[in-house]
């Protein structure tokens, strides 16, 4: 009889060691990383500053073009390499880096293709959208479980 | 000229559409949520609309500016489901703790 409650005792132990590891194994979301967070904070305010600039014509801020849409490419293959769990972020950097949508990524290709400085009211306007497309990101982020 | 009910209509349906699509069990507060970034960018589409009326935009920029609106609703929605998710992930951690916490009275 004795024996018997010893062996009970490990078993219930193993069986809430064994929901507690399956409850770990499976979240919905991916947690707070403080490397996306600085990208994106980072990656915002580089953004906002070109955008301000782009009366120009694209040819001056060349370089500066090429260095931002590499630092959003390899933004996104970060948050790719997170897996499945993290794919509203993912997402939500595919939009805005798309260079065939309306945000960051196509505001660098309309500039690009039309060779010219933008008008101030277009630039106030996308630096608008693009903040807020960054801040969905941010919000996002910010919001994830810490360790 | 500009039909701001059709495209508000239009904006609703697609943010609709990715909310159930990402977030069925939650359709209901995206819904909500969607409703009231609509009531927040209708601000920004007027004053587009007052400047290309004016000249001060180009028709390709003031329907580029439009279509980065329809873009964020789409990111609005995604935001609004991994919040969700991230309540989720919240309430699974308080069962660990409650597992952990009943575990630790069995020794």
């Amino acid at each position: 009889m004795r024996a018997g409650i010893m062996d009970w005792r490990p078993r219930k132990g193993v069986m809430g060691i064994v929901a507690v590891v399956c409850l770990a194994g499976c979240a919905a979301i991916t947690g707070y990383d403080p490397t996306s967070y600085k990208a994106a904070t980072d990656l915002k305010a580089e953004a906002l500053i070109l955008i301000e600039k782009a009366q120009d014509a694209p040819t001056q801020h060349a370089a500066a073009i090429e260095s931002l849409r590499i630092k959003l490419r390899k933004a996104l293959e970060y948050e790719k390499g997170k897996g499945d769990r993290n794919r509203f972020s993912r997402e939500l950097w595919e939009i805005l880096s798309d260079p065939n949508g309306s945000l960051l990524g196509g505001f660098l290709k309309k500039w690009e293709t039309e060779n010219k400085g933008q008008s101030p009211a277009f630039l106030e306007g996308i630096g608008k959208n693009v903040g807020d497309a960054f801040d969905r990101i941010i919000e996002l982020e910010s919001h994830k479980v810490k360790d | 000229m500009l039909d701001f009910d059709a495209f508000f209509k239009d904006l609703k349906a697609g943010a609709v559409e990715i909310a159930k699509k990402e977030a069925t069990d939650f359709v209901k507060e995206a819904t909500s949520d969607g409703n009231a970034f609509l009531d927040a960018v209708k601000a920004d589409l007027k004053k587009w609309a007052r400047q290309y009326a004016e000249g001060k935009l180009s028709k390709e920029d003031f329907e580029f500016l439009v279509k980065g609106k329809k873009d964020l609703a789409r990111m609005e929605a995604l935001t609004q489901a991994g919040l969700a998710a991230i309540r989720v992930d919240r309430i699974r951690m308080a069962m660990i703790d409650l597992i952990i916490a009943a575990a630790g009275k069995l020794v």
